[in-house]
């Protein structure tokens, strides 16, 4: 059953004008593409009614308000689309609240109807990287072209480029992983990763 | 320029490359954290719903225990039962029941290697004795008596109000629930230090059920009692109380423990609990208490009961009408009856809730659909109760049998109301729960005490110049938290309380200026070595196996319900049919959409087979063609019915009961079920579970039949506890076949008798994969 057409309130807050990005950083890192200001109340719901009602499901698992009033912060936003299975970067989800300030992130709140359309945006974006991709991509680690990469690198790798990752984060994606001498096979890193 | 830009270029194709790579890993783990979080959620959340369902279970109980009371026959056998299950109080004054607890005559003998106590206590030997705990020791039953005897003469001198102080710079250390988890005290030690004048303590209640070492907890905190009057204090819980002890687990414990005294042991503890304070008071600013508060919550009130009067949630005291004194025998009878005509008052009280709060909030209207008893009815029963109980005493006392003569009271005719309130008044204290809106209303999830509102936090306070409540009472997945506009702080210090991994706990200390500071901690013993997502996945597990023993349990209903929506009976039914369907029967508020991926193997087209589906959660029966499915069914769902009213039977506490009662009690609940059980299935499920050839029923060996074999869980803990065996310093966490009043399914290790040996016909192996993770359930009924 075609959904109707949702009008989608104006997402909070006011869309600023996009920010003119900071100085590139040092080349040769190329630089990222100023995007046009995001227009979501152009965008039809694709979703099914079905659909609607599970995303209701995941929303309200992360809804912490005392009377549950069906609002995430602006800060779990990124992990409730994340946890309904796309995959965002963190870029993407700033973009799509509007690009908030720091500040608000933890304490300006969004409701379901206002997520729904930056979901669906989300939703878009197809490149999930597949194994392959991500074997490519770690090899570019693998000095000495043996199939591993040394833990202590990969960890240096992701805390500092591009999004990076804190401390903890990678504590926890690499614990166990790494051998005696510090070593990653990386093959079975990522089938580790990728079977969840 | 040449070779110079070439190494460039070649350098930013590997830099770009190197990017790339970082953020897909990125961006892949956030991914994988937001999912395990959403897992860590839901799973949260089936814990709390299904610790729902078990408290309805005690309503169960309580309903089942009304029906008796009003349907019994004159029957010669019958009547036994009942009184078995009604029997007289004795009463006796405290000097006797000082001789009933005593425990010169019992000798010690030499080969006992625990600790020796010496009376008066020291500091020296309650440390000595949590060290004894902390290695697996037994304190000998002598020294359990003589340790509970001097801590009941020190209770009755106490008030009903604690009154402690933070002058001299002291910090007070303030812990929640325990629940028999030794190892989460001794943490608590370990971190804080023991109690001393330096360092005082509160305890809020609910040391012991569930837990295996509820007595070690008790003894340790009474020994610091003794030796440190003025600065441990102990506040009572609801489940502080030896009814609710005998469903939870405590009873069993000591019983087990203790196989010659335990009796006189939980006799002794039923007295202590009701001695113990109820509220303790820090600087005339901060309130602890176990539960909660009401509208009507008045402390000048709380001081002046006779808090001891009150010994059980089930049981209010005796009022003091002339009609009542020449019938004594009848006084647990009519205190039952009271009891049910108490909670009449909650089932009128239905209230509209938000979806969010709904699963929290059922009128037992709802509850007693899934019962097969209609809200009609129910007004019914309670009426003809208590009509009953007003006029027919001299007829249920023929019926019951001889009456000891008893003096009649020297009060005057009126029924004293204060009993009313007072108990009311102590219900509210250690039953209550808050609630985010304005109000309060009866708290229909546990059968007593009250939902109370932001607004009655705060003239609460305003009344009594107070600033912030302390209560425990409810899990929190962080140990603690704050409602009510940070005036009310819900502690609990049992970590993993519902499985590994799925809370931590949280002690509290507070300085002369009374803001609170948190220490929370888990116990690890058992995770070392998970990784997060490991121990996520475990607690998930474990959460969906109980979900799926509760779609079990509904199964009749959930296939009427399905049958209702699949009008052209395909079979078949969409996911967004079942998810409804289940919530409408189940009313457990979870977000079943999410979850289906854990609990549906498969589906065609969007479109599932719910007969298949059935046939996964199925029962296997084994034994004979007598029993059938459905009659399984539903004796496993009033299992822990069932087998509260086997223990309450087994009036000498030797986990036997005779034939007779057996066919008595499953006759009742069947008739109160109004579901057909027939002599030969009676006998069939007798014969089955007689491996004495004695003429009684081993309770433990019935109840076994009744748990979910999970095989998967089986060869998980078995490969645990092969992990444990290499890390010898781990405690050894034993995994007993507890009986099915505990959280939930739990594995056997190693078979108790010959007939558990025959458990390898059931459940085909179980794949590991994440979805394939749905085992196989079964029963297992012992074969002829």
């Amino acid at each position: 059953m075609a959904p109707k057409k949702v009008e989608p309130k104006k997402p909070e807050p006011k869309k600023p004008e996009p920010k003119k990005e900071e100085a590139p950083a040092p080349a040769p890192v190329p630089e990222i593409p100023k995007e046009p200001a995001l227009d979501l109340k152009s965008l039809p719901l694709e979703f099914t009614a079905d659909q609607i009602e599970e995303f209701k499901d995941a929303f309200t698992l992360f809804d912490e308000t005392p009377t549950g009033e069906m609002k995430i912060r602006y800060s779990q936003c990124g992990d409730v689309m994340r946890a309904l299975g796309h995959n965002p970067t963190n870029a993407d989800v700033l973009t799509v609240l509007g690009k908030p300030k720091a500040e608000d992130m933890n304490t300006k709140y969004l409701d379901f109807e206002t997520f729904l359309p930056m979901l669906q945006h989300i939703s878009r974006s197809k490149d999930q990287g597949t194994f392959e991709d991500f074997v490519e991509g770690l090899r570019v680690f693998d000095k000495e072209g043996n199939g591993t990469v040394m833990g202590a690198e990969l960890r240096h790798v992701l805390a500092t480029l591009g999004e990076k990752m804190t401390e903890d984060e990678v504590d926890r994606l690499m614990a166990g992983q790494e051998d005696a001498n510090g070593c990653i096979n990386y093959t079975s890193f990522i089938k580790h990763i990728l079977s969840g | 320029m040449g070779c110079g830009v070439t190494k460039n270029n070649a350098f930013n194709k590997r830099y770009d490359k190197a990017m790339k790579a970082a953020v897909m890993i990125q961006r892949w783990y956030r991914q994988y954290a937001a999912r395990m979080e959403m897992r860590r959620r839901y799973t949260w959340n089936i814990f709390q719903s299904m610790e729902y369902a078990d408290l309805q279970d005690q309503i169960k109980l309580y309903n089942f225990l009304g029906y008796l009371m009003d349907n019994f026959t004159p029957s010669s056998s019958e009547r036994n039962l009942i009184s078995h299950i009604f029997r007289e109080n004795e009463v006796c004054r405290d000097a006797e029941w000082e001789r009933f607890f005593n425990y010169s005559n019992i000798d010690v003998p030499d080969i006992y290697s625990g600790p020796r106590l010496t009376f008066p206590l020291d500091m020296d030997q309650a440390a000595g004795l949590v060290e004894a705990f902390k290695n697996k020791q037994q304190l000998h039953s002598r020294y359990v008596l003589q340790l509970l005897l001097e801590t009941w003469k020190l209770l009755r001198g106490l008030p009903n109000i604690n009154r402690v102080s933070t002058c001299h710079s002291k910090e007070i250390t303030v812990c929640g629930d325990l629940h028999g988890q030794l190892e989460d005290l001794l943490l608590i030690f370990y971190k804080n230090g023991m109690p001393s004048m330096e360092k005082p303590y509160v305890f809020n209640g609910d040391y012991v059920d569930r837990g295996k070492d509820s007595i070690e907890i008790l003894l340790i905190l009474f020994a610091f009692l003794l030796v440190y009057p003025g600065d441990v204090y102990l506040n009572r819980g609801n489940h502080e109380d030896h009814i609710i002890n005998l469903r939870y687990g405590f009873t069993k414990e000591v019983l087990g423990k203790y196989k010659l005294h335990g009796k006189r042991i939980l006799k002794l503890l039923q007295k202590i609990f009701s001695w113990l304070p109820l509220v303790t008071v820090i600087d005339h600013r901060v309130l602890i208490v176990h539960g909660g508060i009401s509208d009507t919550t008045e402390l000048a009130l709380i001081a002046r009961v006779d808090r001891h009067r009150y010994v059980s949630a089930m049981k209010p005291p005796k009022k003091k009408t002339p009609s009542r004194s020449s019938l004594y025998a009848d006084s647990e009878r009519y205190d039952e009856m009271i009891i049910c005509r108490n909670r009449t008052g909650s089932m009128t009280f239905p209230k509209q809730f938000s979806a969010r709060d709904s699963f929290q909030r059922r009128s037992l209207q709802d509850f007693s659909r899934t019962v097969a008893r209609t809200v009609e009815e129910e007004f019914e029963v309670r009426r003809r109760q208590a009509q009953f109980s007003m006029s027919s005493f001299s007829q249920s006392h023929r019926i019951l049998g001889s009456v000891p003569s008893c003096e009649s009271e020297p009060d005057s005719t009126e029924v004293i109301d204060t009993s009313d309130d007072d108990w009311k008044q102590i219900l509210d204290l250690l039953w209550s729960d808050p609630m985010s809106q304005d109000g309060c209303v009866p708290n229909e999830v546990r059968g007593g005490g009250c939902y109370w509102g932001p607004d009655v936090t705060e003239d609460f306070l305003n009344r009594h110049n107070l600033q912030l409540i302390i209560r425990s009472h409810e899990c929190k997945q962080d140990g603690y938290e704050f409602c009510h506009n940070r005036k009310v702080l819900t502690l609990f210090s049992a970590s993993n309380y519902y499985e590994i991994g799925s809370n931590r706990g949280a002690f509290v200390r507070l300085g002369p200026d009374l803001v609170p500071y948190f220490v929370q901690y888990q116990a690890t013993s058992m995770i070392r070595g998970l990784s997060f997502p490991q121990s996520v996945k475990r607690t998930e597990h474990t959460a969906l196996k109980v979900l799926r023993e509760q779609l079990f349990v509904h199964k009749s209903d959930l296939l009427s319900a399905f049958q209702e929506l699949d009008k052209e009976n395909t079979g078949l039914i969409c996911l967004s049919d079942w998810a409804s369907a289940i919530e409408r029967v189940l009313h457990l508020d979870l977000p079943w959409r999410v979850l289906h991926p854990q609990l549906v193997s498969s589906t065609t087209d969007g479109m599932l087979d719910y007969h298949g589906w059935f046939r996964d959660l199925a029962l296997k029966n084994h034994s004979s063609e007598y029993i059938e499915q459905s009659m399984l069914e539903t004796l496993y769902k009033h299992r822990s019915t069932l087998e509260t009213i086997f223990r309450i039977v087994d009036t000498d506490n030797s986990g036997l009961i005779s034939f007779e009662d057996f066919r008595q009690t499953l006759k009742l609940l069947s008739a109160y079920l109004k579901m057909e059980i027939s002599d030969e299935v009676i006998n069939e499920l007798v014969i089955s579970t007689d491996t004495n050839n004695d003429g009684s029923i081993d309770i433990d060996e019935f109840m076994e039949a009744f748990r979910l074999v999970d095989k998967g869980r089986l060869e998980r803990g078995k490969s645990l506890f092969k992990f444990k065996q290499e890390y010898q310093h781990l405690p050894q966490e034993e995994e007993t076949s507890q009986t099915a009043d505990s959280k939930g399914p739990q594995i056997s290790q190693g078979p108790p008798s010959q007939t558990a040996g025959s458990l390898g016909t059931h459940a085909e192996d179980c794949s590991s994969s994440q979805t394939g993770d749905l085992c196989d359930i079964s029963v297992v009924v012992p074969p002829q």
